[in-house]
């Protein structure tokens, strides 16, 4: 009797305590990437420089998308690395910047201070952020040369991060 | 405490477009506010995914294909409300589960206690309540 | 200096803390006077050093002593008083320290008025209180050190995390809350005391409902004033979203609550002494478990602190509470045998056993809901939430059944009643039922729900306010006496039954608040520009201008809004939204209105910063004042029920026999 009810009593709590461990080995902000293999949601921006681009014009080489704001601290970490792999990756890979919640004389003071190699889109109704799937910036996605998504950055992306990406992807090509 | 939280939100009328707007907006979690209905959430990001449903529905979508819309790009996670599958399951089934096994177990235990006999001892006073109050009165 | 002071006084009360442990457990064992003599000194002088480390982080944080690490994190030169001060707790550190201070008072409290009474259960009761203070104040004096001495001293520090900042209620409610969470440390060294005994006398029982009253009453305020903060802060018209957080503090008060209850059966028939003493153990397990939720980073909340390394420590310790906790339930229980039984299934008693299995399947439920996030990323790896759409079709139903039960319970005699009696007592409750359902109908509610549960609240509020008063009317009936000393006469006689009944009213009240609330509130969103006007509900309401105020630590833009009834001016509101310097998104400040039993409430989305756009949420929600009415409604029943007896009355009554 007595030692069926520790038996009992540990088949309850063990799992308990495994699952409270268990969630120390997550984040707890994480969104999940649902856009993993699926194509790539199409979208045409205005530039800044006052332009339109479309996604689906860009099939053929990866395209590299990077939401941002001028707002946004930890953005400031990767703009020099985004722009130096831009430089570095030249005409094989595509990058954008997509402004997320931002107003474009913000972002066209950041820009002047901070230069790009690379276009940056407006995206004033949040719409292509929402068609991504973003919780927060900044957030860069992989899409590849058949309009496929196939990776996600939540958060600052670290450029050995951005390289295996892009290796893995060109080297197989 | 607050258990009557947000009664009958959800089948609110369905002719105002505005409300059928709100009912979806309270099944969908804001990703930038953690844990609040985009319906509820003042955060740029909530307003603009109930912008981007109330353009969907002008176009004439129904329920399911916005929140699927919202799925596909956000997973299950976007739910606020989750689907009755798989393991989810237990989460709908195991409160009413339990609550019948309470249940059960009460009444087998109420069982054991009252006496086998069911003699039908004749309460002490004619009116049982006012005979509790009488007690309570001297003590 | 004030880094060297503090720490000396924390790792003074851990060494206090674990000296009682150690000298409270021997002493308990073998029943030495000495030994518990120096286990209550050893809980007074944790007390004191954890009340004096308190007061050191509180003058370091007024002198704006920087070389504090904590003061460091959050204190702000450019923060008001009232900020600073508030900022002890409103952060992760501190509120552990603070913890800690208020689990001295609480031990030094308890020592206190158990100071010649209960010997043969102290040692063991304040042993196991100390070894919680001892694991709390390790915490303060490693992994979550406050007082670490920083250098280089930063010349200034970035204040406390704005969203704490806003609002004065940010004073009482976490106290209160902690005050609530903190205290049930007490009735568990009370409980783990009587199963190590092997024993739960009838002289025993009486603290452990005492001091799990007390820290009950500050829960249940501090449940409440959340709400409050939530609604007066967040703008978004609402004060419970099933949140984690908020899930925590939910969770041991409905152990808690059903403890309440059981124990009045416990008393009465002498059974359920385990289960009721399992209650009481859970409530302590769930606090811990809340704090850890709030605190490790696991969960996700708009409340939750920033991701620190207590958590590992924090579940290594929930892990052996829990442990021991059943192990001492499965090795000891068998001990405390029933001595009486239950006689008819239709009987006070079985309402009061219903009543608990309500309370522990609500409770269950809601930690099914809180954890199960978690549960599907380990077995599927996919992430689901689990929100308010949920919660409420789970609890909505077990709620009614709850204020359906309140009306019931007190109706049915003890013992074993005569089925047609107990029905004829019906009459009048049902009556009331069905009066509130149709005054509510001709009054327009429409919806079966809301109308179903101002029927049930009004079911309970007749059985409650009759059990009130009928006392007192049989006591003029047979001793003659006015209505007014008749009626005193019966509260005094039985306090405990008279302030529970004030706290149904207060829940009834509360019930009643949220239904009427949640159904019936009605948002309209507007983008305007100044002179223009939109409509919620019966009221106009006028944008007239923007305004900037610039204070030290915030600029805030305001909307002054007009509001008419009709041409009358009713009134004038300005919901406002505060840029902190490090922070894009603003928080708001929403403006709330009451009209009569109304709110308006009004959001600020947006503003142009020259005030020439806003964007409003307007929301008019009825009856929410009246879940603040509740709170001096469950104050007032709490103290009822706790108000001693006259000493003389008790002091006749041989120790281990008395009954409040």
């Amino acid at each position: 009797m007595k030692w069926r009810n520790v038996v009992i009593a540990a088949l309850i709590l063990l799992p308990i305590i495994g699952l409270l461990a268990f969630g120390f080995g997550r984040d707890p902000h994480a969104v999940p990437f649902a856009l993993r293999d699926k194509p790539a949601p199409d979208f045409t921006l205005h530039t800044l420089s006052g332009g339109t681009m479309k996604l689906s014009e860009m099939r053929g080489k990866p395209v590299v998308i990077n939401f941002w704001a001028s707002w946004c601290e930890p953005c400031k970490y990767e703009h020099d690395m985004l722009q130096q792999a831009s430089s570095y990756y030249g005409e094989t890979v595509q990058f954008i910047g997509i402004v997320y919640q931002d107003t474009e004389e913000a972002v066209r003071g950041y820009l002047q201070k901070h230069a790009s190699v690379y276009p940056h889109l407006l995206d004033p109704t949040t719409s292509v952020a929402i068609d991504y799937g973003i919780s927060g910036v900044p957030e860069t996605y992989l899409v590849d040369k058949d309009g496929v998504v196939r990776e996600k950055s939540p958060g600052v992306i670290s450029g050995k991060e951005l390289r295996r990406w892009l290796d893995n992807r060109l080297g197989g090509s | 405490m607050s258990f009557l939280v947000a009664l009958l939100l959800v089948a609110a009328d369905p002719v105002s477009a505005e409300a059928e707007a709100h009912a979806i907006g309270q099944r969908l979690r804001c990703p930038v506010c953690q844990g609040m209905p985009i319906s509820e959430s003042p955060s740029e990001m909530a307003q603009a995914m109930m912008g981007k449903v109330r353009e969907m529905q002008a176009e004439g979508k129904s329920r399911e294909q916005i929140i699927d819309y919202f799925t596909q790009r956000y997973g299950d996670w976007v739910l606020l409300d989750p689907r009755k599958e798989g393991v989810l399951i237990f989460l709908w089934a195991l409160p009413p589960v339990a609550l019948l096994v309470g249940l059960i177990v009460l009444r087998r235990y109420t069982k054991r206690q009252a006496p086998a006999k069911a003699t039908r001892v004749a309460a002490v006073a004619a009116d049982p309540y006012l005979d509790a109050v009488r007690r309570e009165v001297e003590q | 200096m004030h880094s060297l002071l503090g720490q000396a006084a924390v790792l003074l009360a851990l060494l206090a803390a674990s000296f009682g442990v150690v000298v409270g457990y021997i002493g308990g064992a073998r029943q030495s006077l000495r030994l518990l003599n120096l286990t209550e000194r050893a809980a007074y002088l944790f007390a004191g050093a954890m009340v004096f480390a308190n007061v050191v982080m509180m003058r370091a944080l007024l002198a704006h002593d920087f070389e504090v690490k904590y003061v460091a994190q959050v204190g702000s030169r450019a923060s008001p008083t009232w900020v600073t001060i508030v900022s002890l707790w409103s952060s992760l550190e501190g509120s552990i320290l603070f913890w800690g201070a208020i689990l001295g008072v609480y031990v030094a409290a308890f020592t206190y008025f158990n100071r010649q009474a209960y010997r043969e259960y102290m040692a063991y009761a304040l042993a196991t209180i100390l070894f919680v203070a001892a694991f709390f104040t390790l915490l303060v004096a490693g992994v979550a050190n406050p007082f670490t001495a920083i250098s280089p001293i930063p010349p200034d520090g970035p204040g406390p995390n704005p969203l704490l900042q806003n609002h004065l209620l940010m004073v009482i409610h976490p106290p209160s809350l902690y005050l609530g969470y903190v205290g049930m440390t007490v009735p568990f060294g009370i409980a783990v005391a009587a199963l190590l005994r092997g024993r739960l006398s009838e002289g025993w029982l009486k603290p452990l409902r005492r001091w799990t009253m007390i820290p009950w009453t500050f829960l249940s305020i501090g449940i409440v004033l959340g709400g409050w903060w939530a609604y007066e802060v967040l703008g978004w018209g609402g004060y419970w979203a099933w949140d984690p957080v908020e899930n925590a503090s939910l969770l041991p008060w409905l152990a808690a609550t059903g403890y309440l209850h059981s124990t009045v059966v416990q008393e009465r028939r002498r059974i359920l002494k385990a289960w009721t003493l399992s209650l009481v153990l859970g409530a302590f397990l769930l606090t811990i478990l809340g704090t850890f939720m709030t605190r490790s980073g696991v969960f996700n909340s708009v409340h939750s602190f920033t991701q620190s390394p207590i958590g590992p420590v924090f579940l290594a310790f929930l892990a052996i509470v829990m442990i021991g906790s059943i192990g001492l339930l499965v090795g000891r229980a068998h001990l405390l045998e029933s001595e009486g039984r239950i006689e008819a299934v239709l009987s006070r008693e079985s309402a009061f056993l219903l009543n608990n299995l309500i309370f522990v399947v609500l409770t269950f439920t809601v930690l099914l809901g809180t954890v199960f996030p978690l549960v599907t990323e380990a077995v599927r790896g996919t992430q689901v939430s689990v929100g308010e759409p949920y919660f409420n079709r789970m609890a909505v139903p077990i709620g009614l059944l709850m204020v359906f039960m309140m009306g019931v319970g007190p109706v049915l005699p003890w013992g074993k009643p005569q089925s047609s009696e107990v029905f004829r007592s019906f009459a009048v409750p049902l009556a009331a039922l069905v009066v509130v359902m149709v005054a509510c109908f001709a009054f327009g509610v429409r919806e079966w729900l809301t109308l179903f549960t101002f029927g049930l609240c009004g079911f309970a509020m007749a059985v409650t306010l009759r059990e009130m008063v009928a006392p007192a009317r049989e006591r003029r009936k047979r001793r003659q006496e006015g209505f007014v000393s008749a009626l005193a006469g019966s509260i005094a006689a039985n306090r405990r039954r008279f302030g529970g009944y004030v706290v149904h009213i207060a829940v009834i009240v509360i019930v009643a608040a949220v239904s009427a609330s949640a159904t019936y509130k009605a948002t309209v969103e507007a983008s305007l520009s100044p002179g223009d006007s939109f409509r919620v509900g019966k009221y106009t309401l006028t944008y007239d201008r923007g305004g900037l105020k610039k204070q030290e630590h915030r600029d805030t833009v305001l909307a002054h809004m007009t509001v008419k009834d009709g041409d009358k001016i009713v009134g004038y509101m300005a919901p406002a939204l505060n840029y902190y310097d490090r922070q894009r998104e603003p928080i708001g400040t929403p403006d709330v209105f009451t009209i009569g039993q109304n709110d308006l409430y009004l959001s600020l989305l947006s503003m142009e910063r020259d005030g020439s756009r806003i964007g409003v949420r307007a929301f008019t929600i009825p009856l929410v004042v009246w879940l603040w009415y509740a709170i001096p409604l469950l104050a007032a029943g709490s103290l009822i029920a706790l108000w001693p007896k006259r000493r003389t009355q008790t002091a006749t009554l041989p120790e281990g026999a008395a009954t409040t």
